[in-house]
């Protein structure tokens, strides 16, 4: 289903569907989920194997800003945090990447979701409040969230920075957890 | 150096920004300012180790001074017939300008002058242009301020440190991926030169000239 945000930017959009069991796949490629906030390379749900796996050109960004302020995530491997990343070269977007909050992480930091996000948020806010071209930069991010043991939702964005704080309000508020 | 009276300067030099100026009064200008430039970059080496914002604020007033030569550049590009290159200093100039802007407020208005003088120039004297992006796979990439692995250190690319703006440097590139005509691209740069029928394009998309009849000629 697809809600638009704001009438004021046609461009944004949030699309939310069920997402595909992850611990499954997880399991498929011999990870070990963690108990952290999940920062999964592109297409993580189609991937067949580790060969080849690509993370978004700017996953280092999040890792960068988790790292600054505290937030507990791990990587595919915790261990590792170099990985191969499609660099692209257009001021149009900043493609994060994919993140995941699983039910036991969630249980244990209920405001993670929105405490993670704004931090990107307030990233984009000071990076481009005086930037007289903010409007060209469009961000790009999905989010997976664990509802309940193995049912997974996604929620995905498309917009300029300032309505991503409205993408962090409405996974705060989607009760709709069945 | 006092900030306010090098602002005052800066300002005074935007009066020199304009296409009817002499390629001589360019030129003069342009002597005084890398002049000026060196004296910035000893003011903010002073600070740098000892002062992260007083050395950031003097490479914000760095990035304006090299702004302002890269437009007085771009001009006497265009007086000696080569739009090419006058675009590339055209560039460079809204990129300085555009990142001083960003990353540090400094007093008045001079930062804002520039960024939206430049873009000015790009609309009024410049034919709109085809740009490129192109996109690959980078195995490994480093910080440009403390070489480690990009990934591994806090330092986050565009913003400054002591003095110095961050880039990720690529060390390992192994596939290229695609090449995307976009509207707005991270480099405008990165643009399509030449067109027409023949293999390579001979018509320059600045000039309209066909390069091969002027060889032949």
């Amino acid at each position: 289903m697809y809600h638009l945000l704001s009438v004021k930017h046609t461009r944004n959009f949030v699309k939310i569907q069920k997402c595909s069991n992850i611990r499954i796949k997880a399991k498929k490629l011999d990870l070990t989920v963690p108990k952290a906030v999940w920062i999964l390379p592109k297409s993580f749900e189609q991937l067949k194997s580790l060969d080849g796996l690509l993370y978004e050109s700017d996953y280092e960004l999040v890792v960068k800003l988790f790292r600054k302020n505290n937030i507990s995530f791990s990587l595919l491997d915790k261990n590792e945090i170099t990985y191969p990343k499609l660099s692209q070269h257009s001021f149009e977007f900043v493609t994060l990447p994919l993140i995941a909050f699983t039910i036991e992480f969630l249980r244990e930091n209920p405001d993670i979701i929105s405490t993670a996000l704004n931090i990107l948020y307030s990233f984009f806010k000071k990076r481009l409040h005086r930037n007289p071209e903010k409007e060209k930069y469009i961000i790009r991010s999905t989010v997976i969230k664990e509802i309940q043991n193995s049912s997974f939702k996604k929620y995905e964005y498309e917009g300029p920075y300032d309505g991503y704080k409205d993408f962090i309000d409405l996974i705060k508020n989607d009760k709709d957890d069945g | 150096m006092d900030e306010r009276e090098i602002i005052k300067t800066l300002e005074s030099k935007l009066t020199y920004l304009f296409i009817t100026r002499d390629k001589k009064i360019f030129e003069e200008q342009l002597s005084l300012l890398i002049d000026l430039k060196d004296k910035i970059i000893e003011t903010k080496n002073e600070f740098i180790s000892q002062q992260e914002t007083e050395a950031n604020k003097w490479l914000s007033i760095e990035n304006i001074c090299l702004s302002i030569i890269e437009g007085l550049n771009l001009f006497v590009k265009l007086k000696e017939n080569d739009p090419d290159t006058a675009w590339n200093h055209l560039i460079a100039a809204q990129n300085h300008s555009h990142w001083s802007n960003n990353e540090f407020q400094l007093l008045g208005t001079i930062q804002r002058d520039c960024v939206s003088h430049f873009n000015n120039i790009e609309l009024v004297l410049f034919p709109p242009q085809t740009f490129m992006s192109a996109s690959m796979i980078t195995e490994k990439s480093e910080c440009s301020i403390c070489h480690k692995d990009f990934s591994s250190c806090d330092h986050i690319r565009g913003e400054a440190y002591m003095g110095q703006a961050c880039a990720e440097i690529a060390t390992k590139i192994s596939q290229f991926n695609h090449a995307a005509i976009v509207d707005h691209p991270d480099d405008k740069r990165c643009r399509v030169t030449y067109y027409g029928d023949k293999n390579p394009p001979t018509i320059n998309k600045m000039t309209l000239l066909d390069e091969s009849k002027t060889e032949q000629e």
